[in-house]
C-alpha cells in the first residue's frame, strides 16, 4: 500500500471551507444562459386584483417574460402549493392577501433590468376590508382571508381541518380531567393573558432558488430545508411524476424554519418553465421579511389552586396568526396545544389551541415551534401565580414541576425527565440564593427570574433515511438527506456512521444532498436530524455488514455462519481454498483472515454496497389531544439576573444561563453551539424582536429597525449547561430549539421580580416597562374593540 | 461599456483587476458577481449586519454600502486573500457528490497545486468552532483581522465592541469570542 498524505474528517473539510468562504450555498449556482427574476408584490393587505398590464414590463429591452395569473390558470398547471392546505397560489390569482402577495414576477437577462421592469408591471387593484387580529379574524362577519378553505387539497387532514366560511384554519383541543370540578375545588383563582409578537426569521441567507428545465426534467438548486418535500409539491405543479424533478441543497446560511415546506420554489420553476431558461430568484432582505414569519400569538391562562399551591386545574387559550396562508398553523396549534399547561402536576387540564387566518403575512415554521409563545404565557403566569401564594417561584416550582412517572396533559406517563434539576442547575449558576446585586444607580432595581420548559420532539409521526454506501475503491458514504442548516449535520452523519461501522471517521465521506443520491428524509427540523440519523444509521450498519458477510461467504467459499464484521473487515475462516489462493498477507498458522472491506467487494465483484435504514416515530393523539404525544421528550430550564432603569424603562441584563437536557452529545461543540444559539436567539426575542405594522404595513423591514442581538447584546455572564446521560447509549435529545423557548420569560421574570409588576408582552422594550409601571402591570388588552375572545359558534369546551 | 457602466482598475487581495461595470454597482456586486469572490455576501444591504465586511486598506467597510467606483485606489481584502495559495476551487468541488453538474464557474484566486494553507485567524476560528452556518464568517474573520492588526492584545470587552457590527444570527457569539482569543494567542507565539 502506497503512503498517502492523512484524509482529514468530513468535519475537518467542511470547517475549511466555512472559514475560507468557499462552502456552497445556492446563490454560488450560475449555469449557462441563466436569467434573474424578480416578484411583483401588492401593496394592499387584502386587495380583488382587477387588472394586470405586463406590457410595459415585457417591452424593457433585457426582459425574458413576465409571469402573471394568466400563465397559470389555463390549466396545464396545478397553480397551488401548501405544507398542509394547498392554499398558496404560484402568483395571486383572485385577490392579493397581505401587503407582499406576489402578484406576478418578471424575467430578465441581469437583477438590475428585472428589478426596473417589475416596477413597471400595472395592476389594478379594488381594496376589500381587511382583518389583522387573530381574534377578530374569528369574530362572526369577520372579512374571509379565503372565502372556503375545505375546498383546497388538504395533505395533513388527519391533524388540520379548517372550518368552511370562517377563518379558521385548526382548533385543537386537550381534555384531562374535569376542569370545572377543578375550579371549583380551587382555593384561589387567577387568570391573565400574554402576548408575543410576529418574528422575522432573519437568517443570513435569505431564499435562494435557481431552477433548470432540460426537456422534461428540472433540477433545483435552492436553499431549503426540506428536498424531498419541495420535490414532491413542485412535481405536483406540473404533474409530473417527483422522479422527474432533482433538488439539489448545498449548505444553508440559517433556517430556523424559514426555509422548511416550499418557498420560493414553485415559483421559480413556474418561471423557468415560461422563461424557457434557467431562472435564479433571491428575495431580497424586505421581501424576506414579507414571506416567512414567526406566529403573533395571544393566551389566556386560567389556575386553580389549593392554599397549599397544588394546582388543581389549569385552562389555557392559545391563538396563533396564520397570517394570510395556512402553511403549518394548523399543525403549529396542536403542537402549542400540547404543551400549553407546562412542565407541571395538573390532574386537569383544558387547552383550547386555534389558528386562524388574518390579512398579516404568512406565518411559517420558527425555532422553537409554537412552544415559545404558550411558555412565554406558562411561565410567566406560574411566577405571577406564586407571588399571589406568597411563595417563591424557584421553591413553588419545584413543588409542582412534573417528576419521573407523572402524567403530563396527554395523559401520557413521563419518563427520563429532569425539570427539578435543570432549574436547580440554572438557578445556581445564576446565584439565586445569593443576595442580588446592588442597582448600580438609584433610580435602577434589580431582579432574577427562572423557567422551566417542555417541549416535544416535532414533526410527530416522522421518518428518516438513512444509507451506508461501501465503495470498491475504500470510500464509505454516509448518505442523508439531512440539510447543514448551520448544526453541523454532516460531521454528526460521519461519526454516527463511523461509530456504527467501527471504523474511523476519517474514512467517511458525506455528500450534499441530491434527491437523486440521498434517500428520503422529511425534513431537516424539529431537532430530531441528529436523533434520527443515529438510529438510522446503526440499522443502516447491520445492514451493509449483513451483506458483506453475504458476499464474502460466496466469494470466499465458506459459510455465512462463520463470516463476522469487525471494525471495517470482514473476518473469514482460513480453510478454504480460495482465500489461500487470494491471501497474500497470509499470518503464519492463523484460524482466520480479516479482508478489508474493499477487497470483499473486489473478490466478489461488486462495485458498491449500499446498507439502508430508518428511523420513524409512529405516535398520535387522539381528538381530547390524549395519547402520546411525544416520542421523548425535551427539557430545559433558564435564569436571569436584570437591572432596569424606573426611569427610562431600559433593562440590563446582567446574568443568562441555559440549561438544556441533551441526552447523548454526538459532538460537544456544535451541540454547544446549537445551545448557546438558542440562548442568543431567546435572548434577542426576549429584548428587541417585534415585526411592528401599521394596520397590513409592516414598517419595520430591515435590520436598522428591527433588531437582532449583537455582541454587546450579551451579558458577560452568559452560560450555558449541556445536561448529559451518564449512560454512553443514551437517546439523543435534539439540542436546536429546545434552550430557545425557556429565555424569554426567565427574563421577564427577572424583569418582573426588579420593578414589582407584571409584564405580559415581549419585546420588553423601555416603552413597555413604563406602560407596565404605569399601569401597575395591568396588562395587555384582548383588542381595541373589547370583543369577546372566544370564537363563534365553537364550544367552549367541558371547562 | 455602455454609457452608464464604468471602467474601474480594482486591487484585490494583491491583484489587480479591469472591470466595466455600472456605475450605481457596489464593491459587493462586483467582488460577488463579477469576480466570484463567494465569501463576500448580502445579509441586509443597508450596512447593519456585516456579512459583506471586506477590508479597505486594513478597515473594515460593508461593500453593500460603497460603490465600487469608490473603492478604487484601495487595497480590498476578502477572506480569500488570506493564507498561503488557494486551491479553494479545488476544495469546493471535492465536497460535491459524484455526478453533480456542480458549479460550472468557481473561480479560485490562484492555484498552484498545493493544499490550503490557513490564516492564523481563520485556523483560530476552526479550533474553537467559530460558526454554525458560517455565512456571517468571512465578515467576522476580516473584522478580527483589522481589530487584531490594531490591538493585538484586546481585552474581552474591546473585542466586543469592535465585533459589535458583525450579526451572527446563529447565534455563535460565545464560539467566536473564543476564536479571537484563541488568534490572539495564535498571532502572539
Amino acid at each position: 500500500m502506497q503512503s498517502s498524505p492523512p484524509r482529514p474528517r468530513q468535519s475537518q473539510i467542511d470547517a475549511d471551507l466555512k472559514v475560507t468562504g468557499q462552502v456552497l450555498y445556492a446563490m454560488n449556482v450560475e449555469l449557462p444562459g441563466m436569467a434573474y427574476a424578480k416578484c411583483v408584490r401588492s401593496p394592499y393587505a387584502h386587495a380583488r386584483i382587477v387588472r394586470i398590464d405586463a406590457s410595459r414590463a415585457e417591452a424593457l429591452p433585457g426582459v425574458v417574460c413576465v409571469l402573471t395569473r394568466d400563465d397559470i390558470t389555463d390549466g396545464r398547471l396545478f397553480p397551488y402549493y401548501g405544507a398542509a392546505l394547498k392554499d398558496q397560489p404560484i402568483v395571486a390569482i383572485d385577490k392579493s392577501r397581505h401587503v407582499g402577495d406576489v402578484v406576478a414576477a418578471v424575467v430578465a437577462e441581469t437583477p438590475d433590468i428585472a428589478s426596473a421592469a417589475a416596477d413597471l408591471v400595472e395592476v389594478e387593484y379594488e381594496e376589500l376590508s381587511a382583518v389583522f387580529d387573530v381574534i377578530e379574524a374569528l369574530q362572526p362577519n369577520a372579512p374571509l382571508v379565503h372565502e372556503d378553505a375545505s375546498i383546497y387539497q388538504n395533505i395533513a387532514a388527519a391533524l388540520v381541518q379548517p372550518e368552511p366560511g370562517t377563518n379558521l384554519i385548526n382548533h385543537m383541543k386537550v381534555r384531562r380531567g374535569d376542569v370545572d370540578r377543578g375550579f371549583a375545588e380551587a382555593d384561589v383563582i387567577y387568570e391573565d393573558e400574554y402576548s408575543s409578537p410576529a418574528l422575522h426569521h432573519c437568517s443570513m441567507e435569505p431564499h435562494v432558488t435557481v431552477a433548470q428545465w432540460d426537456d422534461e426534467e428540472l433540477t433545483i438548486w435552492s436553499a431549503t430545508q426540506m428536498p424531498y418535500f419541495v420535490r414532491q409539491q413542485v412535481a405536483d405543479v406540473f404533474r409530473i411524476p417527483p422522479a422527474q424533478v432533482h433538488v439539489h441543497v448545498y449548505t444553508c446560511g440559517g433556517g430556523y424554519g424559514a426555509k422548511t415546506y416550499a418557498r420560493m420554489e414553485p415559483l421559480t420553476a413556474v418561471l423557468a418553465w415560461k422563461a424557457k431558461r434557467p431562472v435564479r430568484l433571491t428575495l431580497a432582505r424586505a421581501e424576506e421579511f414579507v414571506t416567512t414569519t414567526k406566529h403573533e400569538a395571544r393566551v389566556r391562562i386560567k389556575s386553580g389552586v389549593k392554599n397549599d399551591g397544588t394546582i388543581l386545574a389549569r385552562r389555557v387559550e392559545v391563538y396563533y396568526n396564520a397570517g394570510a396562508y395556512g402553511d403549518r398553523s394548523g399543525t403549529i396549534a396542536r403542537s402549542g396545544g400540547i404543551g400549553a399547561a407546562g412542565p407541571y402536576r395538573i390532574p386537569n387540564v383544558s387547552v383550547d389551541a386555534y389558528a386562524a387566518y388574518t390579512n398579516r403575512p404568512n406565518a411559517v415554521p420558527f425555532r422553537g415551534l409554537a412552544v415559545s409563545q404558550v411558555a412565554w404565557a406558562y411561565e410567566r403566569h406560574t411566577d405571577e401565580l406564586a407571588r399571589r401564594l406568597g411563595r417563591d417561584p424557584l421553591e413553588y416550582r419545584r413543588a409542582n414541576l412534573l417528576v419521573e412517572g407523572d402524567r403530563f396533559a396527554t395523559g401520557e406517563q413521563l419518563h427520563d425527565i429532569h425539570f427539578i434539576e435543570l432549574m436547580d442547575d440554572a438557578a445556581r449558576a445564576i446565584g439565586y440564593d445569593d443576595p442580588l446585586p446592588a442597582p448600580s444607580s438609584p433610580d435602577k432595581v434589580v431582579g432574577r427570574g427562572i423557567t422551566a420548559l417542555i417541549k416535544h420532539m416535532g414533526s410527530n409521526p416522522a421518518t428518516t433515511t438513512l444509507e451506508i454506501r461501501v465503495e470498491a475503491d475504500g470510500e464509505v458514504l454516509g448518505l442523508s438527506s439531512t440539510i447543514d442548516i448551520g448544526q453541523g449535520s454532516r460531521l454528526v452523519i460521519a461519526r454516527e456512521v463511523a461509530r456504527s461501522m467501527g471504523i474511523p471517521e476519517e474514512r467517511i465521506r458525506v455528500p450534499y444532498v441530491e434527491t437523486d443520491v440521498t434517500p428520503p428524509d422529511q425534513g431537516t427540523s424539529s431537532s430530531r436530524s441528529s436523533f434520527f440519523n443515529a438510529l438510522a444509521a446503526k440499522e443502516a450498519a447491520v445492514d451493509v455488514q449483513t451483506q458483506l458477510i453475504q458476499l464474502a461467504a460466496k466469494a470466499y467459499e465458506v459459510p455465512e455462519s462463520e463470516v463476522r464484521y469487525e471494525a471495517g473487515q470482514v473476518v473469514v475462516p482460513m480453510a478454504s481454498a480460495r482465500v489461500q489462493a487470494t491471501g497474500s498477507d497470509v499470518e503464519p498458522s492463523p484460524a482466520t483472515h480479516a479482508f478489508e472491506m474493499a477487497e470483499v467487494l473486489r473478490a466478489a465483484g461488486v462495485a458498491s454496497v449500499t446498507g439502508a435504514g430508518g428511523f420513524r416515530t409512529e405516535i398520535g393523539v387522539d381528538e381530547l389531544g390524549q395519547g402520546k404525544a411525544s416520542h421523548h421528550w425535551h427539557q430545559a430550564a433558564a435564569g436571569a439576573v436584570v437591572e432596569v432603569d424606573k426611569e427610562t424603562g431600559k433593562v440590563t441584563l446582567l446574568k443568562l444561563h441555559l440549561t438544556t437536557h441533551a441526552g447523548r452529545v454526538i459532538d460537544r461543540a456544535n451541540a454547544e453551539l446549537q445551545n448557546e444559539g438558542c440562548a442568543a436567539m431567546g435572548l434577542s426575542q426576549a429584548m428587541f424582536e417585534e415585526m411592528r405594522f401599521d394596520g397590513g404595513r409592516l414598517i419595520n423591514p430591515n435590520l436598522s429597525d428591527y433588531n437582532i442581538a449583537s455582541f454587546l447584546d450579551f451579558p458577560l455572564a452568559f452560560t450555558t449547561t449541556l445536561a448529559e446521560s451518564e449512560d454512553p447509549d443514551a437517546e439523543v435529545h435534539g439540542l436546536g430549539e429546545t434552550g430557545l423557548p425557556a429565555v424569554p420569560p426567565a427574563i421577564g421574570n427577572a424583569v418582573r421580580d426588579a420593578i414589582g409588576v407584571r409584564v405580559s408582552e415581549i419585546p420588553l422594550t423601555p416603552e413597555r416597562i413604563i406602560a407596565a409601571l404605569e399601569q401597575g402591570g395591568a396588562g395587555v388588552s384582548w383588542n381595541a374593540t373589547g370583543l369577546s375572545p372566544l370564537p363563534l359558534g365553537l364550544p367552549l369546551g367541558e371547562g | 461599456m455602455t454609457a452608464d457602466e464604468v471602467a474601474l482598475t480594482l486591487r484585490v487581495n494583491g491583484a489587480e483587476h479591469q472591470i466595466n461595470a455600472p456605475t450605481h454597482h457596489t464593491l459587493l456586486e462586483v467582488l460577488r458577481d463579477q469576480l466570484k469572490l463567494r465569501s463576500v455576501r448580502e445579509g441586509c444591504g443597508i450596512g447593519m449586519c456585516g456579512a459583506c465586511t471586506v477590508l479597505l486598506d486594513g478597515r473594515p467597510s460593508s461593500a453593500c454600502l460603497t460603490l465600487a467606483a469608490m473603492a478604487e485606489g484601495r487595497d480590498i481584502l476578502t477572506v480569500e486573500g488570506l493564507g498561503d495559495s488557494a486551491n479553494l476551487a479545488e476544495m469546493a468541488l471535492a465536497a460535491l457528490p459524484p455526478g453533480d453538474p456542480g458549479f460550472p464557474q468557481i473561480h479560485a484566486a490562484a492555484d498552484d497545486g498545493k493544499p490550503h494553507k490557513l490564516d492564523p485567524i481563520q485556523e483560530a476560528y476552526v479550533a474553537k468552532t467559530g460558526f454554525q452556518c458560517s455565512y456571517c464568517t468571512p465578515g467576522f474573520i476580516l473584522s478580527t483581522k483589522a481589530l487584531l492588526a490594531e490591538n493585538p492584545d484586546a481585552s474581552d470587552e474591546e473585542i466586543r465592541e469592535y465585533l459589535a457590527g458583525n450579526l451572527c444570527r446563529c447565534g455563535s457569539y460565545v464560539k467566536i469570542l473564543d476564536s479571537v482569543r484563541e488568534a490572539i494567542t495564535r498571532l502572539r507565539g
